[in-house]
């Protein structure tokens, strides 16, 4: 049985709306499904499946019925995942989309979200410290959390972010509870891992072959990109929450000793990973970062490596924040680079760009794309995806 | 009228409580809700996955396939549900078991598109699964 609390079961009565009395039922049910304890306060919440593209408009009816019901924020912090269209329509949407939409996040905001429309919420304000206890959906941000902030959230599903961020409580379950927190593997990597694709591809190792919480070993470049692309893909490919990394993940020193469990691999293993992708040769139509999205920083460094090179011979997109001034996108436009500002390919409508062979650093597109979208996928790191855009011009 | 050649029982654990018959659809690997079963038309069967694995928008996913008619009967985890997959089930209703015990994955293949019946009682947490081939 799962101890309420009194807050908890006046929630369920309806004391704070009916909406909220949805959120606590949602999560109550989960609890007891899981057979958790109790329930715990939490102090950050992130919300993904708020793209229309994915969650249709049975998604878009639940999202307002929390709204209508007075549903609103509880938590200190809470943000969402970014939305289907770009919020300067640069993509194609019909009339009607748009509209459909637009009624996401209005609901979200009537309850009181900050609609940053970004997989980073941790570079926009939403970034727990040490220790505390929050309920993130958004497979990669989950991963980041835990690894890289040491906060503690197990990879919620989206509707259930926005239940907890309505009550400002969680089921403490799986990763909340510091013994799960444990690592079971201990990975050896032999040679160094120092551009992001390679992260990528280790991350989508991880989710492919290792079951339980990894421990890496060996040398990993201390780069920001790096270490999201590794995340992410593992996010996607497999299951984890979280994967301690040397010199990056808070409690390394601390829990490293208690891996029983040991497994060497080497660049070669994780380059068999892109067997399952393929399509590395061919002359890509189209090129795309920012999954997850990128710093508006590396939105800049990029485009003024283009501007250099006079423009991207083939349509260069980066995916960032719906809070990228529309300076930038317009001056990145005059290079044929499509700053996307609150949306992403992989939740977006990319059939419609026609584009039908895209080259990415991103491992984790490179498992969504081809699968949602039925785009071919080629690989390279950001320096040559660059140097891939102005090859011509040179 | 049809004689059944084979009836094997399952046994699981109840999350979702409630009693569902379907063909079997078995997924015999780790797959995610989106991208990967979102398209599917699922409607009388009664879906089997190993586990699952990607995006946490499996539970709108989940939501979506019902209210458009192509959510399965009742949704079985051989391993262990990850939550998101619990929160989908009680959004759409669907009765949810996991943990299967008494069958591998290879064997469960061969069970593809039998017809079962799945009764998972909240109460004791316990989950029946009937096949007949």
């Amino acid at each position: 049985m799962v101890k309420l609390d009194r807050i908890d079961e006046e929630f369920l009565k309806g004391r704070f709306g009916e909406a909220a009395a949805k959120a606590m039922e949602i999560i109550v049910t989960i609890a007891e499904a899981l057979d958790a304890k109790q329930l715990i306060p939490i102090v950050s919440a992130h919300v993904s499946g708020i793209s229309v593209s994915n969650i249709g408009e049975a998604g878009v009816l639940l999202i307002e019925e929390l709204a209508s019901g007075g549903g609103k924020v509880r938590v200190p912090a809470a943000t969402v995942n970014p939305i289907g269209f770009d919020v300067y329509g640069l993509l194609p949407r019909t009339h009607e989309e748009w509209e459909l939409q637009s009624r996401v996040i209005k609901a979200l905001q009537e309850m009181g979200f900050r609609n940053i429309l970004s997989c980073t919420p941790y570079d926009y304000g939403n970034r727990p410290t040490l220790g505390s206890h929050i309920a993130w959906a958004e497979s990669s941000a989950v991963l980041y959390a835990n690894s890289v902030l040491g906060a503690y959230t197990n990879r919620e599903g989206g509707i259930v972010a926005l239940a907890a961020a309505l009550t400002g409580r969680i089921y403490e379950w799986g990763v909340h509870i510091k013994e799960e927190r444990v690592p079971h593997v201990r990975l050896e990597i032999s040679d160094s891992i120092d551009d992001e694709l390679l992260g990528g591809l280790v991350g989508a190792f991880i989710g492919i072959h290792i079951e339980g919480i990894p421990l890496l070993k060996g040398s990993i470049a201390p780069d920001e990109l790096l270490l999201r692309n590794l995340l992410a893909a593992a996010g996607a490919w497999g299951n984890h929450s979280l994967i301690y990394i040397p010199g990056v993940t808070p409690e390394y020193e601390k829990v490293r000793h208690s891996v029983t469990r040991s497994l060497s691999i080497s660049k070669r293993d994780v380059l068999e990973v892109l067997d399952r992708v393929g399509g590395l040769t061919d002359e890509p139509d189209a090129i795309f970062i920012g999954c997850p999205h990128v710093h508006r920083n590396l939105v800049n460094r990029i485009l003024e490596k283009i501007r250099e090179c006079g423009g991207s011979r083939i349509p260069f997109y980066i995916a960032t924040c719906g809070c990228i001034e529309r300076q930038i996108v317009e001056q990145a436009r005059k290079l044929n680079v499509m700053v996307l500002a609150g949306t992403c390919p992989v939740v977006s409508n990319l059939s419609r760009w026609g584009v039908k062979r895209l080259a990415t650093n991103s491992m984790k597109a490179a498992f969504y794309l081809p699968r949602r979208h039925n785009v071919e996928v080629m690989l390279g790191n950001l320096h040559e995806l660059v140097a891939a855009a102005c090859s011509s011009k040179r | 009228m049809s004689s059944w050649r084979r009836l094997v029982r399952l046994k699981g654990r109840a999350l979702i409580g409630g009693k569902a018959t379907g063909r079997l659809y078995v997924v015999p690997k780790a797959v995610s809700f989106y991208g990967e079963l979102e398209d599917l038309n699922l409607k009388n069967s009664v879906l089997v996955v190993r586990r699952t694995r990607g995006s946490t928008v499996a539970p709108y996913v989940i939501y979506r396939m019902w209210h458009e008619g192509r959510a399965p009967e009742a949704i079985i985890i051989v391993e262990k549900a990850e939550p998101m997959v619990i929160a989908g089930a009680i959004l759409a209703g669907i009765p949810l078991c996991d943990m299967l015990t008494g069958i591998s994955v290879t064997q469960l293949i061969d069970l593809n598109d039998c017809v079962a019946n799945v009764s998972s009682l909240k109460e004791s947490r316990v989950c029946d699964i009937t096949i007949a081939c």
